[in-house]
């Protein structure tokens, strides 16, 4: 652009150029402000009126009694049991989710990145993909009926295909304590296994058949291979998605209202029921989704320094 | 391995390999993948199967597999007598098509801007945009957001539901774009600049026909996650005025609803087809997307 212009510049034109700058920025804010004006109206103000409503005792029915009450809904919140409990069942399902959500999606992308027939592979990963394209809440309504004791799929195949237990007596799945997170867990692992193995596929195939060909050639064995190779390189997408699963499984909650149980409280639904239940202590419920984003924002953190490559190994 | 037969004389060298035409390894990998395929494909095989039946075959204990007399009255019953199921569904399509229309201009206008255009503060605000990814308030939100339409009385309205979808969804949107609009080279947009080509000319009949497998692919996740979102649709809609076919669903399905269980998985089913026939039918262009940069952040 600047090599079209004469050397000298008189002052009017020189004015003109800068006219024509501004222009040039008044087109780039043009095309980024629809994005700002969604932005600030539905998630950063809300965010800061969540913060704002935190630090008062609003309740939704009663807006014109709202006092200012500086830190005691916080300090409420370190104080109560329920929340912690509620942050410990949060994490009790993380733990079981996370293993099979994210190994079984390994194991399978490596078998894949195997097959050498193109036409076999998108045929595997379509099928496993086919569970990502249902929205989460219509899964969850699914494996909801597929647990039911006597109509469920569950059961259909435990009982009238492998006879294991009877109709008599057959297990109870999500209306069993015991049963309730772990059942939840393997639901999300249907879901996500197609999703989280076409990213790790996209992961190996960034390493280079070379490195491969030469561990053969010295001998490695397969296992060596997919231990020794691809594991180390596939650690910064393992990384996205550890960090990306811990918060979606951290913050459970539209899998409890479609799928609700008693024994089953995670903050989450804690600080939905207080917000919308009949007396709707907003205030007091902003606070709780507070501190809990702030503890899963330090987890988030901690686990980004625990995992993230090593400069040295590029 | 048909590859390896010029390199015959080096195994002259090495002992002679057994050739066999499915070596163990290669079996196994194949079992395990066809059970981890089935096993996905099981559960919505058995929703179809529970569409087809006819109701007494439905309500069967122990219950069958596969229908022995297959209809599809649960389909015509669904969609012709319960009342407010077409209501919800007609929702259903307008709060989809408004969000993705929505999330799709805006994405590409911003990602645009943040890769080619360039205007002062334009790298604090992509900062800011990847930093609020890692930022676990979504849920926290949700109360901000109902008091919002409280505020701008649209609670129950489908705006109402259709602002906060493309809201929620531009972040990710956005900088998936920035990774696609990335990929354009840059001689391309200097030949255009050259030629005087307007800046809403070059992106409008230039750089979008090039990007179209990154819009499959910004569409393709923004349909999932608007077309069965549950908890905003739950929370800020209470009438048929606005409710969508998911919060049907789930009432239909909590045991307040008179819905039988052919009819539900004849509704689940026509609901769930329609994503995956989409994802199908524009698979191509979705896995190039994936590739050409959508992916590769």
């Amino acid at each position: 652009m600047s090599a079209e212009l004469p050397l000298e510049l008189s002052p009017s034109s020189r004015r003109k150029a800068k006219r024509r700058t501004l222009g040039r920025y008044a087109i780039g804010y043009a095309f980024v402000l629809p994005l700002l004006a969604f932005l600030l109206l539905y998630q950063v103000y809300p965010i800061l009126r969540v913060l704002w409503l935190s630090f008062t005792n609003f309740r939704y029915l009663y807006p014109d009694n709202t006092q200012f009450v500086g830190w005691r809904n916080f300090d409420r919140v370190i104080h109560d049991q329920v929340f912690w409990q509620g942050i410990g069942q949060a994490a009790e399902f993380t733990a079981i989710f996370i293993p099979g959500g994210v190994l079984f999606p390994v194991f399978l992308a490596i078998l894949m990145d195997r097959v050498k027939n193109g036409q076999v592979v998108s045929l595997y990963r379509t099928l496993l993909y086919i569970p990502a394209l249902i929205p989460g809440p219509l899964v969850f309504i699914l494996w909801n009926w597929m647990y039911g004791p006597s109509q469920g799929l569950i059961n259909l195949v435990l009982i009238s295909g492998l006879h294991i237990s009877s109709w008599a007596n057959p297990p109870l799945w999500l209306s069993n304590d015991a049963w309730f997170i772990p059942g939840v867990a393997v639901m999300e692992w249907w879901w996500g296994i197609g999703y989280h193995t076409v990213f790790f596929m996209v992961g190996l195939s960034t390493i280079p058949n070379e490195l491969y060909e030469a561990a053969r050639m010295d001998g490695a064995s397969e296992w060596q291979i997919a231990w020794r190779i691809s594991l180390p390189l596939l650690k910064p997408m393992l990384l996205i998605i550890l960090v990306l699963r811990l918060s979606t499984a951290m913050g459970v909650l539209v899998e409890y209202l479609l799928m609700g149980h008693d024994s089953f409280h995670p903050w989450t639904v804690y600080m939905y029921n207080l917000a919308f239940s009949n007396a709707q202590p907003m205030g007091y419920a902003a606070a709780v989704g507070w501190v809990g984003a702030a503890i899963m924002l330090v987890v988030a953190v901690g686990l980004y320094f625990l995992l993230r490559p090593d400069p040295e190994d590029r | 391995m048909v590859t390896e037969t010029p390199a015959a004389p080096a195994s002259l060298a090495r002992p002679p390999q057994p050739r066999r035409a499915l070596p163990v390894g290669t079996t196994a990998r194949h079992v395990v993948l066809i059970f981890f395929c089935v096993v996905t494909m099981l559960p919505l095989v058995w929703v179809v199967m529970m569409s087809l039946k006819p109701l007494q075959e439905a309500y069967l204990v122990p219950v069958k597999f596969f229908p022995t007399h297959p209809t599809l009255s649960a389909y015509s019953f669904a969609f012709s007598h319960i009342p407010d199921l077409p209501r919800y569904f007609l929702n259903s399509v307008i709060a989809t098509t408004g969000g993705l229309i929505g999330v799709l201009v805006i994405s590409s206008l911003a990602g645009y801007a943040l890769v080619w255009l360039p205007f002062p503060g334009r790298r604090i605000l992509l900062a800011m945009l990847v930093a609020s990814l890692f930022f676990p308030t979504q849920i926290t939100s949700v109360i901000g957001i109902y008091q919002v339409d409280n505020d701008l009385n649209l609670l129950d309205t489908l705006p109402g539901l259709i602002f906060p979808y493309i809201a929620i969804n531009l972040v990710v949107s956005t900088f998936i774009m920035t990774g696609v609009f990335r990929s354009i080279p840059k001689e391309l947009l200097e030949a255009a600049r050259a030629d005087g080509c307007t800046v809403l000319r070059t992106f409008g009949q230039i750089v979008l026909p090039l990007c179209l497998n990154g819009l499959v692919v910004v569409g393709m996740i923004n349909f999932i996650a608007m077309w069965g979102e549950y908890l905003l649709a739950y929370t800020l809609t209470s009438t048929s005025a606005s409710r969508t076919l998911t919060v049907g669903m789930a009432e239909a399905t909590a045991g307040t609803g008179v819905w039988e269980w052919p009819q539900i998985s004849a509704v689940f089913t026509v609901m769930i087809a329609l994503p995956i026939v989409l994802f199908i039918a524009l698979q191509r262009w979705f896995m190039k997307g994936l590739m050409e940069g959508a992916l590769r952040q």
